[in-house]
């Protein structure tokens, strides 16, 4: 088994994790907005079976569909080069909270996790996708 | 009697504990790396599967196609999961207060019989616990 370390210098780790990451930010707007694949699919003029693609974590389009989707969701895709040793010795500080069923349940939903509290100098998978403009989240 | 251990990986450091099972001191989920990397044709399939183990750990939400709940039914207790490539298959159980427990691995061209298997671990497992 990898460790974290090792594993942040493979392709893999950072093919995944981006497109995990796109993932998620589909899936939220989707469940904000309360909006079908077929819907989804009709508003931004494309197909249903890409929308599929996405949602099953499959996504590997170019650089201008990524920016296309981004900003339909109202999110800025923000790329940013780090070295790679920065990161590595980034993660290795990173404080780890043990999950908490009790304590992580009374949380709001809409706050930051106390992960992500402990870890928000961090720039590992947190900062992928800023919002764009003070209406985010609301379909176009 | 089989004697069942639990080994935590170290190597995973997220909000779950992750753990391998192991039985009369025979790892399965270890054997099945060791295979895969000396077979060569999925080492990039095993990295993506430890990527997808760790982002497991850090609760961070996965597609059903890259990891899924797999319990038979609402009755059973213990819940069932399994993590996915194309071609490789790991299945764990939530176990342990917060952690995931590693049972065994395999090939998608295997799958049928390995979930057959993993459920039987699972039973003499969890019947050794009591």
């Amino acid at each position: 088994m990898k460790t974290k370390e090792e594993l942040l210098k493979t392709q893999e780790y950072w093919f995944e994790t981006i497109q995990n990451e796109i993932y998620r930010q589909l899936n939220e707007y989707m469940k904000v907005n309360n909006i079908s694949r077929t819907k989804l699919a009709e508003e931004m003029k494309v197909s249903k079976g890409y929308i599929t693609q996405i949602l099953s974590g499959d996504f590997n389009c170019s650089l201008r569909k990524l920016i296309e989707l981004s900003l339909f969701i109202k999110k800025a895709p923000i790329i940013e080069f780090k070295s790679l040793n920065s990161i590595i010795s980034e993660y290795s500080s990173k404080v780890v909270v043990p999950y908490n069923s009790y304590n992580d349940k009374q949380v709001d939903p809409n706050a930051p996790s106390i992960a992500e509290i402990a870890n928000k100098s961090f720039s590992i998978a947190y900062t992928t996708y800023s919002s764009v403009g003070n209406n985010d989240n609301k379909a176009a | 009697m089989n004697t069942f251990a639990l080994q935590k990986i170290e190597e995973i450091a997220g909000r779950l504990e992750v753990f391998k099972l192991t039985e009369n001191g025979k790892c399965e989920y270890d054997d099945f790396e060791r295979g895969i990397e000396a077979e060569g044709t999925y080492i990039s399939e095993l990295t993506t599967i430890q990527v997808r183990l760790h982002e497991m750990a850090e609760l961070k939400s996965l597609p059903e196609t890259k990891f899924r709940d797999i319990t038979p039914s609402k009755k059973e207790k213990v819940k069932e999961y399994e993590v996915k490539t194309k071609h490789l298959r790991v299945y764990l159980i939530h176990d342990v207060p917060n952690g995931r427990v590693i049972i065994c691995a395999g090939k998608k061209t295997s799958q049928k019989k390995d979930i057959k298997h993993f459920r039987e671990v699972k039973k003499r497992y969890l019947e050794n616990k009591l």
